[in-house]
Order: structure tokens, then C-alpha cells, then sequence
């Protein structure tokens, strides 16, 4: 297991190596720069070729790349250009917000969505189950953003229950901390219950039809038993694949909530990076996500051997 | 599976790393000013960029030798006194005693003059007063001399009036730093300072009150006058989201917001606790389309006056959702109405714009059916909304129009080129548009600035502007100035209007101004 483990980090780096390579082009060529958004619009095509200049913008393509695999290689993902800051030090702000918004999505979300799924499996055919699949649609549907809108124009703006926007980080109380989360992953994690809900409910019909189900059933085991002891174990490995893909699907919608919600984390930071044309932030991202992606990529692998002990590597 | 007491160490261990990281926001206390401004201030150093956002943290911040009152006057603001030669070519400025730096140093008349020397090749107004300066010294630790080639009667606008970037002043150490590098430490001498250590990159700037500030005796009028802080500390939150921001303001988590989205308006104006204030004159905002006078058909003048039998300056201004009362309807001054130097000389060919009379018009042309490429920034609400209109406009007056969608950072790469692009929607601020000096697109005549239109007579005409003795002269020749523009249209209008501001009513004593100031504020319990 351990050599297993180790084979695929080393395998991250030839991923890493040709994301970076493709990062690094595309930006490169891409139109614009930014010294001609930190000029301002005012600015005469001279400044803005004194800022190009003084940034090292106007360095060949080989330069600045050899450049930045050779401060990468030193842990070094450069200096924002807009900003003056470290990369890793924009990261390390940014990151707490946006893993305490995914951590909190994911697990109201698969808290909702697993006992739902199972429950419409369960219920078949009843309205039960067409509220569960109706919902899902529902989630699957209606975006992000809107639902957000509804949550703040409800809670926060006309009960005045939950706060509209901002994050209070962990250490300024976890109440304050969980009431700011509340609606933003509940925005979130619409989309992401719907996709669980959704494949919970496809493979517990398929392992309720199993003859090892009906010999439980025919052994006495309660429905609760049943349900979530014997199926839902067997059910597991495709759930288990769901929720590992949709934390892609969680990346994609941070970006989404976290705009519409005032937060400070990783997804505002890539779109103020795109649109500012900082080019060590954006690429610094691009390699955060991908290595974190390698990484949940792995983790959903192992998971696999703690629910299917017939999975061994 | 794990074991339950594994589990609970797990949990235990991540929330303990969690609680580890650096705490954000707790040094705030007193008084706490919430305002969402047009963007994310992120650029510090008053000289290095034109961006509006750097100019509203400048003035918090950093302060000026001479400032705009209320009624457009330039009144001394770190200036106690200042002379000028009989014949014109020494002026003679005298700081304030007691002006200290956020870092608890003087302020001296050296600083003073690192800081003009390094401000002037960055500004519009700063190149022009090169021209004409011999020298700038100063004298003793509070006085220095501004020695001119020639007379200069535009002096002390250049100096105050808040055309980005803003003159103000910085410590010679930092004003060392080359023009095409940033500071690298943010110390003013203005009513706020920055807390560095509060600062978070998208989330939040923090400027507190200077305890060591020395305002002056007036009362505070527009720019100038005394600049007392009142309120302990002002936080500028970042929130791009425009539903997010109004809805913020009125839960009472923002006090102040800048630009409230257009069709929000009407529901913040309801709102009882909520204040909605307008501007006038060269508070206000005028859009323009900027056409690319080196692309053909545009290379033709003729070509490019027929929009002004196109555009009609309300079209857009109701796109952009606004109502009646913050639009200036049918302004036909190049330098907008309200203004100084508001004239509409040479602007018949404006009056009653239709899609007919262009059709008209473009038949009497040379145009051969070219497509206009228009540069759309979808970013940015004017811009978009305004290009796509004009997109309109001109596809039903007979042009064949190719509407091009990018970001404003691509729309800045774009243009940069002679080709390939004839015109493209923006807008700017009154303050640099009611001026021909720094009015974009005439100021920039015969220069390397997008649309390169040139003609000689608007370079002796401006000429004739920045040496001109007195008021009466200047609005004689921006008449003549107006004129010629007319004629070569660089830029064509499409409509002036006010950006609004709105606060809670919690907030008192709020200097009504389009460039958002913190001084004199006072901020009571909801």
C-alpha cells in the first residue's frame, strides 16, 4: 500500500510538469498584460511599456519560463504582480476560507444527500422518490448564484438571521465562523446533493435487488439494518467515486459562491487573477488545483479499500 | 473504518490547525467606517498608476499641496503661503508648521520637491507644467521655488485639482524610487494611515485615523479645508458582487458603497435608513466612443461624423438602467455641462441625432461597407452596455457592425494596436473630461494614445490653453477648441450621467463627493 502511495505522488509530477508547461503558454500568449491594467486606461503606451518593462514582461517566452521553473523548483511561485505579495503568502490568506466552505459543503451535502438517496431507493416509486428526484433536478438546474441570491434576499436580508456576506475566520469563534458558512454552502452544496442524491439512489436499487439483500431480509435484519448496514456498504464504491469527482464540481462552484458571498478565498483570487492578467498568481493556482486534484484523486482510491476490502493495491 | 476515538482526533487535529493560522480584522476598534468602493484599492502608490480606486485611497492617505473646494476653487491645503514673482516666473510655496509623516517625521519642503519631480512625467497636467519649469529647490526645511521657462497661469490646478494621478505628496526617500516602480512602503501625511498588517489582498484595506494630523481651520469644504477624522477607523471591503453590496448596506454590514449598481437604485432609494446622493458638473460622468482614427473608414473624418447624427446620449443611458434625474440629457459640450468650460461651439451637427439622418449622412460618404469591429469590455457595465448599443446604432444605420466580446484587460491589448479595431465604449470622470488639458481625447492629440487622431490646430490651440492669463482667454479657446473637435471627432458622446453614492444614515456629515473622502464623517449607532 505504502509503495502504491508513493508511486502515484511520484506520478504527479510529470502531471504537474506538463500543466504547468500548458499554463505557461496559454497565459503567454493570451491578449493582454498587466501592465496595460495597472497603467490604468489613462496611461500613455510609453508608461505602460516602463511597467511592462520593469515586471520583466518583455522577456522571451524561454527566459520567463526557465525563469519560473527554476524559482518553482526552489518552492518559489513568485511575487503577485498587482499586489507586491508572495504568491504562497495571497495562498495562505486565501486558502482558509474557501477549505472551510468546501469541508462544511461537503459535508452537509453528503450528510443530505446519502440518507436521501437511500431513502428514495428505499421508497421507490412513491412521491417520496419523485420529491427526491424532482429536487435533484431542481439542483441540477437552477445555478449557483441564483440560489445564492434567494438565500441572502431570505435569511439575511429580510429575516436578518444570517449575515450577507464576509468570513469570519475559525478563530474569531466558531459560531461566527459557521453562521457566515451557512448559506453560501448551502448554495453550493444544491448541486452537489442533487449529484449524490442522485447516484445513491441509482445504486441502492441495484443492490436491493441482490440476493444477498433478500437473505438478510429473509434473516430478520431490521430495514434500518438493511439499509444502511448491508446495502449501502455495497453501494458504496460509485457514491464514494461521485463525491471525489464533485469536489472538482465544488472547486468550479467556489468561484461562483465566493463572489457572490464577499468571501476571501482561492476562487475570488483566480478570477481577480485572470482579470488582472497576474501571471504568477494565476499559474501558482493552476498548480495548487491540479496537485489538488492528483491528490483527492488518491484519497478516493484509498477510500475504496476501507469500504471494498476486495479492493487492495 | 476508523475507530470513533480516531475519528475524534482527526477532527481535533484539523480544527487545531485551522485555529492556528493568523487571526484577520482583530485589531479593529472605535469608530469603524464599512465602505465598498468602485474596486479593490490595490495599488499604493499615489504616482504609479490613473486608476480612480488609487486616487480614493490617495486621499485618505497621502495629502496635497493645494486641493479643489466645492465650488471648483484650488485653496492651499499643506501650503500656508505662497508668492509669485512680478514677472511671473518664481513661485515661492511655504508649508504648514507641524505637518508630520505617518512615520512621525516631518514633513519638509525636500520631500516636496522629490515628490512634484517624480509625480510630473506620470500626469497629464504634470507633463505640461515640465514644460515650462527651469527648476525646483527648495529653500529651506518648509519653503521651496517653482522657476519657469515661462509664465504658467494653470499652477495651482495643476497642482490641486484631482486629475489621476494626484499630485500628493510622499517622503523623499520613498519619491527616490524610480516612476516605473512601486513604493514600497505606504507612509503619507494625510487624515488616515494604512495598517499593513490588517491588509488582505481581496478582502479588505484598513486605513485608521492619525492622531498626529494637523488639519487645518477651516471647516472642510469638497477637498480642501480642515480634514478632521472623526471616525477611528475606515475599512475598505472588497465585494464584486453589485447584489451582494447593496444588500450588504442595507443589513447595516456596509456603511458606505460607491457605485450601487444602476437598477438597484430604486430600492436602496426606498429604503429609510439609506441616504442616496447625487452629483452635478464635473462630479458627474460622461461616456464616450472612442474611434480609431487610423482604421479605415474611420481614417475618414466624414465617416466618422455621421455619428453624431447617430448617437442620441439617452439610448444608452437608459440601457444602463438609469433614471431621468441622474442623467444630463443632450449635453453637446466636449467638456460636459456643469463644467467651467462647458460650450457646445461647432456641436449643431448633434442636434436631433436619428437613425434616418445618419442613413442620410452615411450615404453622402465614402464608405464602402467595411465592417466597424466595436470592442465590447463585458466586464464593466458602461462599456458593455454602451458598445452594444452603439452596435445597434449603427447596424440599423446602414454600417456593417462586428461586435467583438472581450474582458477590459483585452479590450487594453486591443486597442494598443492601430489595427484591427475601429471604436470601443467607455467612460471617464469629470474631473479629467471638463479640463482640455486632460481631456483624453483631445488632450492626447498627435500622441501614441489609442485612436491617434492628430491635427495641428488642437496642438497650438492647446498650447494657447495652458498659457493663457485668465479665465475669459481659457473659455475663449475652449471654444475654438470645441469646435475643431467637432470637426475631426475623435471621440463621440453618449451621454453624461451621475454615479450616485449611498451610506446609512447612521453616517453624518458626509462630504458629498464623487471621489469618496472620510474625513469630517461621523458615524452614529443605527
Amino acid at each position: 500500500m505504502f509503495a502504491y502511495v508513493a508511486r502515484r505522488i511520484v506520478a504527479t509530477i510529470p502531471v504537474m510538469a506538463v500543466v504547468a508547461l500548458f499554463v505557461f503558454s496559454l497565459l503567454f500568449i493570451s491578449p493582454g498584460d498587466p501592465a496595460t491594467v495597472i497603467a490604468g486606461d489613462q496611461a500613455t503606451p510609453a508608461e505602460v511599456e516602463r511597467i511592462r518593462h520593469s515586471l520583466g514582461l518583455d522577456r522571451s517566452f524561454i527566459v520567463q519560463f526557465a525563469d519560473w521553473v527554476w524559482r518553482l523548483l526552489h518552492l518559489d511561485l513568485g511575487t503577485s504582480i498587482f499586489t507586491n505579495l508572495p504568491v504562497t503568502t495571497l495562498i495562505a490568506q486565501r486558502i482558509e476560507p474557501t477549505l472551510s466552505l468546501m469541508i462544511v459543503t461537503l459535508i452537509v451535502a453528503v450528510s443530505i444527500a446519502v440518507p436521501v438517496g437511500v431513502i428514495a431507493a428505499w421508497k421507490a416509486g412513491t412521491w417520496v422518490d419523485r420529491m427526491v428526484m424532482a429536487f435533484s433536478v431542481f439542483g441540477f438546474s437552477v445555478p449557483v448564484f441564483v440560489i445564492g441570491y434567494v438565500l441572502a434576499f431570505v435569511f439575511a436580508l429580510s429575516l436578518d438571521w444570517l449575515p450577507v456576506q464576509g468570513y469570519t475566520p475559525i478563530t474569531q469563534g466558531i459560531v461566527p465562523w459557521f453562521k457566515g458558512l451557512i448559506l453560501p454552502s448551502i448554495a453550493l452544496g444544491c448541486v452537489y446533493i442533487a449529484l449524490i442524491a442522485r447516484i445513491t439512489r441509482a445504486t441502492m436499487l441495484e443492490v436491493l435487488q441482490q440476493d444477498y439483500i433478500r437473505t438478510a431480509r429473509a434473516k430478520g435484519v431490521g430495514q434500518k439494518g438493511l439499509l444502511f448496514i448491508h446495502a449501502l456498504k455495497n453501494a458504496a464504491v460509485p457514491i464514494v467515486t461521485v463525491i471525489g469527482i464533485g469536489i472538482a464540481l465544488l472547486i468550479g462552484g467556489a468561484v461562483v459562491t465566493e463572489s457572490v458571498f464577499a468571501i476571501p478565498g482561492l476562487g475570488r483570487l483566480t478570477v481577480d487573477a485572470i482579470l488582472r492578467r497576474d501571471y504568477p498568481v494565476i499559474q501558482g493556482l493552476v498548480l495548487l488545483f491540479s496537485f489538488l486534484y492528483v491528490i483527492v484523486n488518491l484519497a478516493v482510491d484509498l477510500v475504496y479499500t476501507l469500504v471494498d476490502p476486495r479492493i487492495r493495491y | 473504518m476508523l475507530g470513533f476515538s480516531r475519528r475524534v482526533l482527526l477532527g481535533a487535529a484539523v480544527l487545531a490547525s485551522l485555529c492556528s493560522l493568523p487571526a484577520a480584522s482583530q485589531a479593529q476598534q472605535g469608530t469603524v467606517l464599512n465602505a465598498v468602493l468602485e474596486a479593490e484599492p490595490s495599488i499604493f502608490d499615489p504616482h504609479f498608476t490613473t486608476a480612480y480606486v488609487s486616487r480614493t485611497f490617495g486621499y485618505a492617505v497621502y495629502d496635497t499641496l493645494f486641493a479643489m473646494d466645492a465650488k471648483g476653487a484650488i485653496k492651499p491645503q499643506m501650503v500656508e503661503t505662497y508668492t509669485v514673482s512680478d514677472d511671473k516666473l518664481t513661485w515661492t510655496f511655504t508649508l504648514r508648521d507641524g505637518l508630520l509623516w505617518h512615520d512621525g517625521k516631518p514633513v519638509t519642503a525636500a520631500d516636496c520637491v522629490a515628490s512634484i519631480k517624480r509625480w510630473m512625467p506620470k500626469a497629464s497636467l504634470g507633463r505640461i507644467l515640465s514644460d515650462s519649469v527651469a527648476s525646483i529647490d527648495a529653500t529651506d526645511a518648509r519653503s521651496f521655488t517653482i522657476k519657469l521657462k515661462t509664465p504658467f497661469g494653470l499652477m495651482l490646478d495643476v497642482l490641486g485639482r484631482p486629475n489621476a494621478p494626484v499630485p500628493f505628496m510622499i517622503p523623499a526617500r520613498l519619491a527616490a524610487t524610480p516612476g516605473s516602480e512601486r513604493i514600497t512602503e505606504v507612509i503619507g501625511s494625510g487624515p488616515f494611515k494604512f495598517r499593513p498588517d490588517l491588509y488582505r489582498p481581496g478582502d479588505q484595506v484598513v486605513v485608521e485615523r492619525f492622531k498626529d494630523y494637523k488639519p487645518r481651520s477651516e471647516p472642510a469644504d469638497f477637498l480642501a479645508g480642515g480634514k478632521v477624522a472623526r471616525v477611528d477607523q475606515v475599512v475598505f471591503k472588497t465585494m464584486p458582487d453589485a447584489a451582494t453590496a447593496a444588500s450588504a448596506l442595507q443589513t447595516g454590514e456596509v456603511d458606505f458603497l460607491q457605485f450601487p449598481s444602476f437598477d438597484l437604485l430604486p430600492v436602496l432609494e426606498k429604503n429609510k435608513q439609506l441616504q442616496v446622493i447625487s452629483f452635478g458638473g464635473d462630479q458627474t460622468y460622461e461616456g464616450y466612443f472612442r474611434l480609431n482614427s487610423l482604421a479605415k473608414p474611420f481614417d475618414d473624418p466624414e465617416i466618422r461624423r455621421v455619428l453624431w447624427r447617430l448617437v442620441d446620449q439617452v439610448s444608452v443611458l437608459e440601457a444602463l438602467g438609469l433614471s431621468d434625474k441622474y442623467m444630463t440629457k443632450g449635453c453637446r459640450s466636449f467638456f460636459m455641462c456643469g463644467t467651467p468650460y462647458e460650450t457646445t461651439a461647432g456641436g449643431d451637427i448633434g442636434i436631433n441625432p436619428s437613425i434616418e439622418a445618419a442613413k442620410e449622412a452615411l450615404k453622402k460618404t465614402k464608405y464602402a461597407g467595411e465592417p466597424i469591429v466595436v470592442l465590447q469590455a463585458t466586464d464593466i457595465d458602461a462599456p458593455r452596455i454602451s458598445s452594444a448599443v452603439l452596435a445597434d446604432l449603427l447596424s440599423r444605420a446602414g454600417f456593417k457592425v462586428d461586435l467583438q466580446a472581450m474582458d477590459w484587460g483585452t479590450v487594453l491589448a486591443r486597442r494598443a494596436k492601430k489595427d484591427g479595431w475601429h471604436v470601443f465604449g467607455v467612460h471617464a470622470s469629470g474631473f479629467d473630461l471638463a479640463l482640455p488639458l486632460t481631456h483624453l481625447y483631445v488632450a492626447n492629440n498627435c500622441a501614441d494614445y489609442a485612436g491617434w487622431h492628430c491635427d495641428e490646430r488642437l496642438t497650438q490651440k492647446l498650447s494657447q490653453f495652458a498659457k493663457a492669463s485668465d479665465e475669459k482667454e481659457r473659455k475663449s479657446i475652449a471654444d475654438d477648441i470645441s469646435k475643431i473637435v467637432y470637426e475631426i471627432t475623435p471621440a463621440v458622446m453618449w451621454g453624461q450621467f451621475a454615479q450616485p453614492a449611498a451610506y446609512r444614515r447612521s453616517l453624518t456629515n458626509l462630504i458629498p463627493s464623487s471621489v469618496p473622502v472620510f474625513w469630517n464623517v461621523e458615524k452614529k449607532a443605527d
